[in-house]
């Protein structure tokens, strides 16, 4: 059961987009830290987690460019999910463009990226 | 002027200097997001996500496929100022199977349109 499985859409929804973008990105962060893993499955785990949130962020904010650029990211994700070897430079790219969704989240690139 | 520019604003000329600066400190601070029309020579610049931008040039009369992404940053150099990387560039129809757009020649495209409507990297200040 992943961390999150427990986590509502009604619970997700009482958080802002900031918020929720900036706590997926926490994920990420998180993640970043097991790509020197040789066994996957623990960057696997995080990559659930990061897809989890991302899911729930999509079912909970119905403007459609955002729901578009979420989905669209979310590829990006399970790509690196279900791939056998980590791709460290992919997971800083994405994480980067996830940060760039949201002024305030694009603040904390230069403290997440250095 | 400034408070009542818009979010996103087409442009088939240069932009002026006030406006860009307004959207750059309006969202990113230290850079603005854009899509370019390499077919009809035309960018909407500012906005939060590049999908925004998108949906204004397709409503505009762009065909999606002609629309490229990408972040702009002045106060940088001009082969630095230019961030090539945008979620709506990932279009494996096309070739791009990626963020970053990865043609050569359009990415020379978007370079030239940027240089003519945005800027060259010239700091705002």
């Amino acid at each position: 059961m992943t961390q999150h499985a427990g986590l509502t859409e009604e619970r997700w929804a009482q958080f802002d987009l900031d918020s929720q973008v900036l706590m997926i990105a926490n994920e990420m962060h998180r993640t970043s830290r097991l790509l020197d893993d040789e066994e996957p499955g623990s960057r696997r785990r995080g990559y659930e987690r990061v897809l989890r949130l991302t899911d729930l962020t999509i079912a909970t904010r119905p403007r459609p460019a955002l729901r578009r650029e979420l989905l669209r990211w979310r590829d990006l994700i399970a790509e690196l999910y279900v791939e056998d070897a980590a791709a460290a430079d992919r997971h800083r790219a994405a994480l980067r463009v996830l940060l760039q969704m949201r002024p305030a989240a694009a603040r904390q690139i230069a403290l997440l990226l250095r | 002027m400034t408070d009542q520019t818009p979010d996103i604003i087409i442009l088939n000329d240069r932009i002026a200097t006030n406006d860009l600066r307004t959207l750059v400190d309006r969202c990113f601070e230290d850079m603005v997001k854009f899509v370019v029309d390499v077919e009809r020579g035309v960018a909407a610049v500012g906005g939060e996500l590049h999908a925004d931008a998108e949906a204004l040039l397709l409503e505009d009369g762009s065909r999606q496929q002609d629309l490229w992404g990408a972040n702009y940053y002045p106060g940088r150099a001009p082969e630095d100022c230019v961030e090539y990387t945008s979620l709506i560039n990932i279009r494996p129809a096309q070739g791009n199977r990626s963020m970053e757009l990865q043609d050569p020649d359009m990415r020379d495209r978007l370079r030239d349109l940027t240089f003519r409507l945005i800027g060259t990297g010239e700091a705002l200040s």
